[in-house]
């Protein structure tokens, strides 16, 4: 695994570096850790988001479900 | 050295990540507020990885009678899907639509929902239904979503919330609490009787780490009303409650209630074994100074028989 500074693991959370400086007192290894962690719950919620609309659509109406299916999956008909 | 602040921010974001806490041990040294920046980025970061399609859904609900649009989402929608959406639905559709969905089902979606994007519709749903999926959740043990509720909704209802909780409820609601001004306001309000429950439930459990954790975290005045209760435990738990103090270095928070503790009280804790501890009753003596809270100092000059007086060493004597 290639290691991941705080840097790496702001932009993956979407923030300045700054504001998570205090974590520069962990090691190399111990940030990588944290950031695959947060990969992690990053992977675990869009398969929860996915696999919970896919079950959404299964429960609508056979007749509206290709207009159910553009609406949750818009990236399916690009 | 983990500071109380930091455990309980290591607690909540293991809770996030879905890991144990063990699993965030190497963050011990880090500063709590970072750690909470990660917690609170990750669950922003998250929700907007999908947050267009969650519009989309709530659109689509508001296109349909509530009731409606309610029977659908309990077929058809998660209760993780439900509290995403729920999260960017107008306020007055969401308190319609909550008013028809089971008990059960918004007790699934309350372990999902984000309490601060949710709060323009917590504010206006009725206190009963609050009280109503807040017990099940009590029952349920669901301690992170009942401590991030507590912070949002009006004192009142949670207090009928934890009206039928165990005192161990009341200790991990307390340590997972997202607002120390909302819990301080809520143990003001919670009878001796039910603190010294929780209490009690701290020493069966060996729950020290947390009641020490709630010490810390609400008001002078509250503290005051919950360190005589710990100091009445057995000698057992005082000296479990003296180590978990000194391992987090919370005596700033606890001795000025420990100040105003009697004779006995006070001579029954530092006497206990624990307080022997290589260093425990100087750093004791030392934040006293600190403090100044120097009759305290004298207090104890007289209280510590001659072991712990040799103990506190010259930080006793140099007073």
């Amino acid at each position: 695994m290639a290691p991941t500074d705080v840097s790496a693991l702001a932009e993956r959370l979407g923030i300045s570096a700054e504001r998570i400086a205090g974590l520069s007192v962990c090691n190399q290894a111990d940030v990588t850790h944290l950031d695959s962690l947060v990969a992690a719950a990053f992977t675990a919620e869009h398969e929860a988001v996915e696999s919970g609309l896919r079950a959404t659509l299964g429960a609508v109406p056979r007749p509206l479900r290709g207009r159910a299916k553009a609406l949750l999956f818009p990236e399916d008909d690009a | 050295m983990t500071s109380l602040a930091n455990r309980v921010e290591i607690i909540k974001l293991a809770h996030a990540l879905d890991v144990p806490d063990t699993d965030l041990a190497i963050l011990a040294p880090v500063p709590a507020d970072d750690i909470r920046t990660v917690r609170q980025s990750l669950g922003e970061a998250i929700f907007a990885q999908h947050e267009p399609r969650f519009r989309r859904i709530a659109k689509l609900a508001s296109m349909v009678p509530p009731q409606l649009s309610a029977r659908i989402a309990q077929m058809a929608l998660s209760p993780l899907l439900g509290a995403r959406v729920a999260a960017v639905m107008d306020p007055a559709l969401a308190v319609k639509l909550a008013g028809s969905l089971k008990t059960t089902y918004l007790a699934d979606l309350s372990t999902a929902l984000d309490p601060v994007r949710a709060e323009p519709i917590l504010s206006r749903i009725e206190a009963d239904l609050i009280v109503e999926v807040g017990r099940l959740l009590v029952e349920r043990k669901e301690y992170v979503a009942l401590g991030r509720f507590v912070s949002v909704i009006e004192p009142d209802t949670a207090l009928k919330v934890i009206a039928s909780a165990t005192g161990r409820d009341l200790l991990q609601v307390a340590l997972f609490a997202e607002d120390p001004i909302a819990l301080d306001e809520l143990v003001r309000r919670i009878d001796d009787q039910r603190l010294v429950d929780a209490i009690r439930a701290a020493d069966e459990d060996g729950l020290y780490d947390d009641a020490v954790t709630l010490i810390a975290s609400v008001s002078p005045t509250s503290r005051a009303r919950l360190v005589p209760l710990i100091t009445a435990l057995d000698q057992a738990g005082l000296d479990a409650f003296a180590t978990s103090l000194h391992s987090y270095d919370a005596w700033p928070a606890a001795l000025p209630a420990l100040a105003g503790l009697d004779d006995a009280a006070l001579a029954a804790l530092a006497n206990c074994s624990a307080t022997l501890t290589p260093g425990m009753l100087p750093r004791m003596v030392e934040v006293a100074h600190e403090l100044e809270l120097g009759a305290l100092v004298d207090r104890l000059a007289t209280l510590l028989d001659a072991d712990h007086r040799k103990a506190a060493g010259k930080a006793l004597t140099s007073s």
